[in-house]
This record gives structure tokens, sequence and C-alpha cells, in this order.
């Protein structure tokens, strides 16, 4: 269906560019103008995308700081849709709140506006097609290199390049129309008319999902007066809503967070335009005196729509921002949190494709889902051990653990399997591979580390497994000598999750760093303590070869899900900081290092 | 905000840290981990002569000679790294 409707699209479009000359150079103007912004954003990824997340990260601690970041960011770059996609990455990784979010936003918004005055007072002003040429060419060296931050700038350059070309062809289509047609008979006035453009610009930037395009579009007209000045300024207003569909787009594969970004989006500029549309003869006196004022010429109308642009959103900010709590408190409201059933099948609480827009945002969902997916592990390798994970974190003495919890608890460890791991597993492996196409060497290095701390968490689920059939069976046995060894086995691994935990949960970092090595220092003991007892065993007749075979591979299967878990624990607590990585990874026994000492301590 | 700390925040934020600052950066920071172990290693120390229980001190000997490899560990890498 959708390729049928694409098809007549451009069936249509040929049919009519080979009735009007004049149509294809607007619709190539429009085409080369939203390939520049293309371009741009592409420019803008790679030349400062670093920079552009580090100064999300720090400088939106508060709402009226996100609001500034907002109209900085946006009139730098002249996209609120890269800014709002960078949100809506942000916010459903829970870097920052849907407030700040809601604060950038409104900032982008008004950020935006300053394109209208660099294509009112420059692009009309001014042959920007003159500019063009050689930027296309220098881009264009530029984008052939191979280090990263040339190919960056080689974009941006691209990306100005065609813009800037883009715009002198519609200049110049719409400069040619006005000999042959006078399409301002078509001009409406009164509310009717306010509304109806309201609505073509709205349907106009849907269609290219920039507004920056539809702005050109509306002052290159305005410009050859092609279309009169209060039709433009409904225009104006429709296009600031339509710009909100980009948002839309992002959070359909957000979670709950980015979605409710998006609504707010959706809502300030619905406002805003309600606003405008209803005080529209107010916002004309009060642009008209202002015009007057800096010296703006009372004809030059492509000015005026800019600073229209700027002032209506500049009031819907004044307006609506001082709302922001009452905002989120209300979306909040409106997008309750999904409550899962107990024997519903566990998915991913963190990950989505809006996530896979920036490195930070990427990392920061892959290491919650796999906190996630060891969160489930863990509770079934307790139940594995006749436990439950409550027992792990509560401060009773391992020994009264094991004293209390002395019959076997019998968990089908497939289904839970299929229930809580699988789904999980998979998106995250996928996701991971994913990220590690799309970023630089240097982020995928942290999301193949990630990636593997997920591998191993799954095997120890896995050797937990092959462990639970004999934990079951020596749990209850009669032999007292092999339900001891059994005990044995458990208490070491219960004192082994309950340090696990312990790294979870603190701040304090050389607590974290102490604790792993002493988690390695405690895997590398498993083999010796066990060897000596089993030699002992045997040799004393105290269990059958039956046994003593489980024993043995069970011991095996204890030090595989310590060992797991250990390297699971130092990859994502070593790879959870970009900045103390280095640090963190010095500190930390290596196994060699644990190994010796464990042969040291008694 | 001196304006030491105000040209090294910008660096960071713009990632234009040159790579002898970035290991200078590190080295720092193992310093200040290292302080803090050091401190645990004291406070460890002080327990295992107040402790009677003889697991707990096995426990806590275990700890300290950790630490003791890690402080070891952090050392060589101040020196060599």
């Amino acid at each position: 269906m959708k390729r049928i409707g694409l098809f007549l699209v451009m069936a249509l479009l040929a049919y009519t560019f080979t009735l009007s000359h004049t149509l294809l150079l607007i619709c190539s103007g429009i085409a080369i103008f939203l390939f520049g912004m293309f371009c741009l954003e592409e420019g803008f990824r790679s030349f400062i995308g670093g920079l552009l997340e580090r100064l999300l990260e720090r400088m939106t601690s508060t709402v009226t700081k996100s609001l500034f970041f907002g109209i900085i960011t946006t009139s730098i770059m002249q996209s609120s849709s890269l800014i709002s996609i960078l949100s809506i990455s942000f916010i459903s990784a829970g870097l920052i709140s849907l407030a700040q979010g809601i604060g950038i936003i409104f900032g982008a918004n008004l950020g935006t506006t300053t394109g209208a005055w660099l294509i009112a007072g420059l692009g009309l002003k001014v042959d920007i097609a003159t500019y063009a040429m050689p930027m296309l060419v220098f881009g264009t060296i530029m984008m052939f290199q191979n280090e990263k931050k040339s190919k960056g700038i080689g974009y941006l350059l691209v990306g100005l390049g065609f813009l800037f070309l883009g715009i002198a062809y519609m200049k110049e289509g719409f400069e040619t129309f006005k000999t042959h047609i006078d399409i301002t008979h078509y001009a409406m006035q009164g509310l009717k008319g306010v509304l109806l453009f309201t609505f073509i610009g709205i349907v106009a930037t849907v269609v290219m999902q920039s507004s920056h395009a539809t702005l050109v579009l509306i002052i290159t007209a305005l410009a050859s007066f092609q279309i009169t000045y209060e039709n433009a300024l409904a225009l104006a207003i429709g296009s600031n809503v339509g710009t909100t569909i980009t948002a839309l787009l992002g959070s359909l594969t957000a979670n709950n967070e980015g979605k409710k970004f998006a609504v707010a989006h959706l809502l300030f500029n619905l406002l805003s335009a309600l606003i405008a549309i209803i005080f529209m003869q107010p916002f004309l006196y009060l642009v008209d005196t202002t015009a007057s004022w800096i010296g703006i010429m009372n004809d030059d109308y492509a000015l005026k729509l800019a600073l229209f642009h700027t002032f209506f959103n500049l009031i819907g900010i004044v307006l609506l921002f001082p709302w922001t709590t009452q905002l989120v408190i209300l979306l909040n409201a409106l997008f309750r949190p999904y409550e899962k059933d107990l024997h519903q099948k566990d998915d991913v609480l963190y990950l989505d494709e809006s996530a896979l827009d920036f490195p930070l945002s990427a990392h920061t969902v892959l290491m919650k889902e796999t906190k996630h997916l060891y969160q489930n592990v863990i509770e079934i390798i307790a139940q594995a051990l006749s436990i439950h994970k409550s027992d792990v974190t509560s401060g009773m003495e391992i020994d009264e653990i094991v004293h209390q919890r002395n019959k076997a608890l019998f968990v089908d460890m497939d289904a839970y399997y299929e229930r809580n791991i699988k789904e999980i597993y998979g998106k995250i492996i996928t996701f991971a591979i994913s990220a590690q196409g799309k970023f630089s060497q240097e982020n995928m290095y942290d999301l193949v580390a990630i990636k593997n701390a997920n591998i191993c968490i799954v095997e120890a689920f896995k050797a937990s497994k092959h462990m639970q059939k004999n934990m079951l069976k020596y749990l209850e046995s009669s032999n007292s000598d092999i339900k001891n060894e059994y005990n044995h086995i458990r208490k070491n691994l219960i004192s082994h999750l309950r340090t696990m935990q312990l790294i979870f949960n603190t701040d304090e970092e050389d607590v974290a760093i102490l604790l792993l090595s002493k988690l390695h220092v405690d895997t590398q003991k498993y083999d010796i303590a066990a060897n000596k007892s089993l030699d002992n065993l045997i040799r004393t007749n105290k269990i059958n070869y039956t046994m003593a075979t489980s024993l043995m591979n069970d011991t095996t299967y204890a030090y595989t899900i310590a060992s797991e878990l250990s390297k699971a624990a130092q990859l994502l607590f070593v790879h959870e900081k970009k900045e103390l990585k280095e640090g963190r990874e010095a500190l930390i026994l290596t196994e060699t290092e644990a190994s010796a000492l464990a042969h040291e301590t008694p | 905000m001196s304006q030491k700390k105000f040209i090294h925040t910008l660096k960071e934020i713009l990632g234009i840290s040159p790579e002898h600052e970035e290991k200078k950066q590190t080295k720092e920071e193992i310093k200040i981990l290292m302080s803090k172990l050091e401190q645990q290693y004291l406070s460890l120390k002080e327990k295992l002569q107040h402790e009677e229980d003889a697991t707990k001190r096995e426990a806590l000997k275990e700890s300290l000679s950790i630490i003791k490899e890690q402080l070891k560990k952090g050392k060589d890498f101040l020196h060599h790294g």
C-alpha cells in the first residue's frame, strides 16, 4: 500500500514537472534543501556528536539550564530535529529527566526561529548560490578523508552548500513563477484563511519533516509576493505544529518517557499556535511596533515574518514554561507504567531503538538491561541452591540460611529460562551488535565488554542448571557427608552472590574494587578446598564413586558459576564509566594474582 | 571556579585533553583510590585486633592481604604505567 502511494505521488510529480519547469525548479530546491539538512545533521552527529552528548549530560542539570541549552544548540545547529532525537534518546536512557527534556525542547523551539532570521536576512539578500559552490567542492574533498572529524566537517560544508543551493533554486523558482501566475488570487482573509493556511503549513512540514524547509518555502514565496503576509504568518504557525512530527515519529520506538516527551512537544507547539491564532491582531501590532523600532522596513515582510515567528515562540515559552512541573505530572498520569503479571514473560525494560542514536544512551540502557538480566539470573541461581534471592540480601548468617533452607526446592529451570532470561538475553545481544556497528572503535570496546558480561551471566545460569539436579538429590540424602559437601558448595555460592550484590549496590569505589578482588581470590580457592575434601572422602570410603563423580562435576559447575559471575561483575564495574575505566582496571587483581594469593592464604 | 579548573572542564567537555593529560588524570584517580584503600586497610587492621571469631579473623586477614596486593599493583602502575 505504502509503495503504491509512493509510486502514485512520484508519477504525479513527474507529470506536473513536464507541465511546469518552474514547479520542477521549486521542488528540486526543496529536495536539495532537505538533503542539505540531512548532511548537516550527519555532520553534527559525527563532528560534534560526542561534544553534544557531554554538553547535554553536564549542562542540563536544571530545567532553566535545559531551556538555554535548547536555545543555544538549536541556534548553532539549525536543527531542532537533531536536538529532539537526542533528547528522546537521553530521556529513554534515563540520562535526563522528562522535565529537563521539556526544557530543552521549549528552548529548541526558540532556537529554531534563528533559521527564519538567517533566511530572511541573508538568504534572500545575498546571492548565496555563489557561496554554495565552493562549500560543495571543499566539503566533498573533506568527506572522502578517512579521519572521522574531517569527514564530519565535510558533511557540514556539503550540508550548508546544499542548503544555500536549495534556497537559491526556490528563490529562482518563485521569481519565474510570478511572471506566469499570480497565486495571491488564492489568498484568503480572516479566521478562515488563518485556519486553512495553518493546516497547509502543518501538512507541508509533516510531508517534508522539516520546519526549516517549510519556512524557506514560505519566506521565498513571500519575498516574491506569491503569498500574502497574513497567510505566510498562518503557514509559519502551521510549520511550528508540523515540526512535532519528528519527535512523534522518534518516540514510536522509544519507551514511555520518550513518548511523554513527544506529547509534551506537541502540546507546547499546539498551545503556542492556539495563542498565536487567537491573539493574531495583538501579535501583528507587536511585530509592527518592534519592526519599526529595530529598523526593519515596513514592507520587508520576510524579516517581519521572522520577527513574528520569534515572538510567538517566545510568548509560548513565557506562558507555558512555568507550568513544566504540572505538565510532567499530567503526562505521568496519562502514561502509566505497564504492570506485569507474575506469570507473564519478562521482557526488556530499557532497550529501545531510540537509544541506538547516540553512544552514551546506548551504553547506559545496555548497562541497565544487563543489570536487569543479572537480577533475574541471580534469582534462579539462588533457587537452584534451594534458597530464595531474599536470603542472599538478608543480613542472616550464611550458616543459618543453609540450616533453615535444608529442604530441596524444586524449580523448573528451563521454564524460568524461557520466561525470564531468553528474550531479554537475545534482545541485549542484538542491541549490542547493532550498537557495535554504529559507533566508533572506542565506544565499541565498552559495548563488547558489556555484551561479554551478558554471555558470562548466562553461562553462570547454565552451570547452575546442570548443578541443580544433584543438588536436589543430595540435599535430601541420608549420607550426611555428601550432604555436607553440597551444603559447603551452597555456602560458598551464597557468599559469592552476597558479595556480588554488595558490589552492585555500593557507591564506594574502593569497596567495590576490594570486593571484586576478593571474588577472584574466593573463586580460585574453590578447586583447592574441593580437591582436598574429595580426596579425603574417597580415601575414607565415606562416599561412593557415583557420589564422587557428581561432586567433582558439581564443584566444577560451582566454580564456573563463581568465575563467570565474577567476570561479569568486573566487566560491568570497569566499563560503567569511561573516565574511571583505566583506574579501576589497574587496581583489581587479575586471575593470576588472585590465584597466587589464594594459594598463599590458608 | 578557578581559571585552571575552568580550562580543564572546558577541555574535558570538548574532548580535547591530550593523551599525557589523560594519563595524568588516571594516575590522579588511582592515587585517590589508593589512599581510600589505605584507610580501608587501617580500619580492617583495627577490626582484626578486636575480632575474636576465628572465621571472621581469617576473612579479615584475607581482605588485608588483598588490599596489600592492590596497593602494590597501584604503586607499580604509578611508577611504570
